[in-house]
């Protein structure tokens, strides 16, 4: 097990030093600088910030630079767009934020979705189980960017304690918590069901209930350990892409989260905040992976004897 | 069994009562207008996230307006006109009477947040900081109006010290053809400079090498530059040309002070990244002081109680939220969570409309809506393609039916304002377009090549570039593509003229109509047409030089007409502000530049 997580760790970092310098250098193929303001500057004054921040030296003295800073001294270097601020500012300011709405979100997003996938299995082509997933596809059809502004219309200015947008007061969280609550669940539903029914159709199950074994315990004792297996591997990078902030739902109701920056930094080209997400997000992917794996583990008995 | 079901029971039930209860209460909550109107504070929105509070590294607009709240210049603009100014740190002030040298007499008593007194050397400081070579700020241009401004910012070294040089006069307007890259790679085996004695080509090699012994020092303290600091209430600004409209320029955020002991205390008058315009350490002059940001959440400036016209001040602070999406923002204020929008977005604007009345305003705004034409490109580099492309223009369909109301077609290029009379020269006639067309060799659009009109992704351009493609067609027969890229990849193939249409938009940082039409003279950075007209040039500079206000517009007025006649840019719309505002706010007066004087702005008592 210790061997898998080791293994597992070195490929991670491995992972995450190709990813970051794929986006080292496609970050500078982009056309344009971080410099592009409304009006052109001269030559002379682009010369100059770019001087300041040691972009006119060549694309392998700054990369060089880079992980130098990152390796030495844990510096992702400055925002260029805000300059005076550092990367790891705009991180820390801006992960608690999405760490709490993406938590929400997921808390929601299993209480509905994992529940609903085991009952359209075990309801399997019954009228139940066509409503839970023509309701899940019309979820996962629909895209946040019109589920957002129909929840915050339909009830952020309806019911009075619920908030349109903003992010002043712990009830800011409900709205967009539900919004991407509503579009993982859908997913989840989906791939319970399917795991479900994969576990359902075995002997084993037959067996027990040949032996009389309650539907409860069937499926809480029996099925479900299996049946979990492709709703977990899409919790983990789900999770890690939820709690790194989402454009969309950021945008609606604007919550000050991780996302806006990645689309942001991006038009922006603000270089060095593009890297250091980058490779923030990717961490926390390799992370998340590497848990489920080793939950899966746990869970898994065949897993436990393959290794 | 039973009583452990109560037990277990028990503590879920109150719970859910518990929950009740608190969502009971919170039903009453009141909205964030309600409470920030007992606090007496201003709920803004504010477009975007600042970039920076340092007034030499800020340059967006919703920098500029955070800015404006919590700095004075030496003048205060006003609240109700864009004309007009009135005394700031400076209490009296005198121009000389060929306008090119200003005395400010700063107020004695003026303080910074802090407690330490402002005086004429902050302003000194500030300048010299903008200006400063190695520093890279992006508005020094704003200040090149001062005398050495310019070549001290763009460090040109021979200028500075061959006229400061005592007893010897040089003509520089001689000396700047020279080849000074040559000289000075020739420090060490001079040679005879053609054109100049011997003894003045020895000065100038010894008057250089001593400069690079001496590790090129810096030349701030030039009699060259028109900055200086008589004594700590007295300042000095010594212009390139007559500017009787100075006051109006330096009401911009570039022209303000900045705290020299901070500053030099907090990494120096280079560093960018000094931490002294960040919250707890910005110290800044104006009526308000900066207390809290939290990023894409909301910045909080308080009111200051060292600000000179405290007593005057009604609001005890404002909040401004950075609301990137116009529809959150539209749907926030309709919430009561602002009081003030940024912008409505075209699509909402007859919803909020007929919602609200009372609260929509529709403000006339500095701003031009235009298309950049790339002259050197053929078809386009025919005068008479581009009059048609302009005659077949709409302006008052695209007015009302893409913008919807939230702007005035356009019939020059300038918006009028500031005693300037905008020449009328642009006219919608689709016959005299087909004529024109024919002219150029492209009879009903026959074989005219096919070209490309560039915009940014934002919605309103796009669907502003389809109307404008459907008129061409319609009454032209000549079809056009259209490209939209992200912002930068936009600005990157407008500054480098990889393009042949291009949708622009440009808003006067100062009330002058120069700010727009200097645009399109051969230097200006920002020109990217590559169209210029000796005639123009020889305009613009008299206009510069001309000291009465009449004769000056008109002449600004003859340089817009040969700008006009010419055609560089199809001229569309003049921008309206269209925003919501909550009845409450007094004192909040439309503007064309938009700098609105936010201390004098009031939430009126029966609403509390």
């Amino acid at each position: 097990m210790l061997k898998t997580i080791m293994n597992r760790l070195g490929q991670g970092v491995l992972v995450l030093f190709v990813l970051e310098t794929i986006t080292f250098v496609l970050i500078r193929l982009l056309p344009g600088h971080p410099f592009m303001g409304e009006k052109k500057l001269p030559d002379h004054i682009l010369h100059q910030l770019q001087s300041n921040y040691g972009l006119n030296e060549s694309f392998w003295v700054q990369y060089a630079h880079y992980w130098q800073n990152i390796l030495t001294k844990g510096d992702f270097g400055p925002s260029l767009i805000r300059e005076g601020v550092s990367v790891s500012e705009i991180i820390s300011q801006a992960f608690p934020v999405s760490l709490l709405l993406g938590v929400f979100s997921m808390i929601i997003a299993v209480m509905i979705g994992i529940p609903s996938g085991i009952v359209a299995a075990f309801y399997k082509n019954r009228w139940i189980d066509w409503s839970v997933m023509f309701i899940a596809l019309v979820g996962i059809c629909v895209p946040a960017f019109v589920l957002a502004p129909v929840l915050g219309i339909a009830l952020g200015m309806n019911i009075p304690f619920l908030s349109v947008a903003g992010w002043d007061d712990w009830y800011c969280v409900i709205l967009p918590g539900l919004t991407l609550g509503i579009l993982n669940a859908a997913y989840l539903a989906r791939l319970t069901r399917s795991g479900m029914l994969d576990v359902l159709n075995q002997d084993f199950i037959r067996t027990a209930k040949a032996k009389g074994v309650s539907s409860y315990r069937l499926i809480v004792r029996h099925a479900l350990r299996g049946g979990l297996t492709p709703a977990l591997s899409f919790l983990g990078p789900a999770f890690a892409a939820v709690i790194t902030g989402s454009f969309v739902v950021e945008t609606c109701f604007q919550v000050p989260g991780m996302g806006m920056h990645f689309v942001n930094a991006t038009t922006d080209r603000d270089y060095f905040l593009i890297q250091g997400l980058v490779l923030f997000y990717g961490l926390m992917i390799v992370v998340a992976n590497l848990f489920v794996d080793v939950l899966l583990y746990m869970i898994n008995p065949q897993l436990r004897k393959a290794s | 069994m039973r009583r452990n079901a109560n037990k277990l029971f028990s503590p879920i039930i109150l719970g859910i009562l518990s929950l009740f209860c608190f969502v009971f209460n919170s039903c009453d909550r009141q909205s964030s207008v309600e409470k920030a109107d007992k606090e007496d504070i201003l709920l803004v929105g504010n477009n975007s996230e600042i970039q920076s509070l340092d007034p030499h590294i800020a340059s967006s607009v919703a920098d500029f307006k955070v800015i404006h709240s919590l700095f004075e210049g030496l003048l205060r603009g006003d609240n109700e006109r864009d004309d007009l100014y009135h005394p700031g740190v400076a209490s009296r002030w005198e121009m000389s009477d060929d306008a090119r040298e200003w005395t400010f007499y700063l107020n004695s008593n003026i303080k910074w947040s802090d407690g330490k007194n402002l005086t004429a050397y902050d302003f000194e400081y500030a300048y010299h900081r903008l200006l400063h070579p190695q520093f890279g700020g992006r508005y020094a241009d704003m200040l090149y109006v001062i005398k050495g401004a310019e070549q001290y910012n763009k460090n040109n070294r021979p200028y500075f010290l061959l006229s400061d040089i005592p007893n010897v006069s040089f003509d520089w307007a001689t000396l700047r053809d020279l080849d000074w890259d040559k000289i000075e790679k020739h420090l060490d085996d001079p040679y005879k400079i053609e054109g100049l004695s011997d003894k003045e080509s020895d000065l100038i090699w010894a008057t250089l090498r001593a400069d690079r012994d001496q590790g090129y020092p810096d030349l701030w303290g030039s009699s060259s530059i028109g900055v200086k600091a008589v004594d700590a209430h007295t300042l000095k600004l010594t212009l390139n040309d007559p500017m009787p409209q100075l006051p109006l320029l330096i009401l911009h955020c570039t022209w303000f002070p900045v705290p020299k002991h901070v500053i030099e205390d907090q990494g120096g008058m280079l560093s960018r990244a000094g931490k002294w315009s960040k919250p707890g350490s910005l110290v800044s002059n104006g009526p308000f002081v900066l207390k809290e940001h939290q990023f894409n959440n909301y910045l909080e400036v308080r009111k200051n109680p060292l600000y000179r016209l405290a007593d005057e001040i009604s609001l005890n602070g404002v909040r401004f939220l950075p609301i990137v999406n116009g529809f959150t923002e539209t749907r926030m204020f309709f919430d009561n969570k602002l009081h003030i929008t940024n912008n409505v977005p075209p699509e909402m604007i007859g919803y909020a409309k007929s919602k609200s009345p009372l609260e929509f305003c529709e403000d006339d705004y500095y701003v031009s809506i235009f298309y950049r034409i790339n002259t050197q490109k053929a078809p386009l580099n025919d005068e008479k393609v581009r009059k048609a492309l302009s005659l077949a223009i709409d302006r008052d369909s695209l007015v009302k039916d893409v913008v919807r109301g939230a702007g005035t077609a356009s019939f020059g290029f300038t918006p009028c304002g500031a005693g300037y009379e905008t020449p009328h020269q642009i006219t919608f006639n689709p016959q005299l377009a087909r004529q024109l067309l024919a002219e150029a060799g492209y009879p009903e659009g026959k074989g005219f090549p096919a070209i490309e009109l560039l915009t940014t992704s934002r919605e309103v351009q796009k669907t502003m570039a389809e109307a404008i493609q459907g008129m061409w067609k319609k009454h032209l027969n000549i079809h056009i593509d259209i490209r939209s890229c992200e912002w930068t990849a936009y600005k990157q193939a407008q500054n480098s003229m990889n393009y042949d249409l291009c949708s622009s938009s440009w808003s006067g940082d100062y009330f002058d109509p120069l700010t727009f039409l200097d645009l399109w003279t051969k230097i200006s950075g920002n020109n990217n047409t590559g169209w210029s007209h000796p005639d123009y040039e020889a305009l613009i500079a008299r206009a510069k030089s001309t000291v009465k206000l009449e004769d000056r517009m008109k002449v600004l007025a003859e340089a817009e007409s040969l700008m006009l006649s010419q055609m560089p840019v199809l001229p569309l719309y003049w921008s309206k502000r269209v925003y919501l505002k909550k009845p409450q706010v007094r004192h909040w007066n439309p503007l064309l530049l938009d700098n609105h004087l936010i201390e004098k702005v009031s939430l009126q008592e029966q609403s509390k």
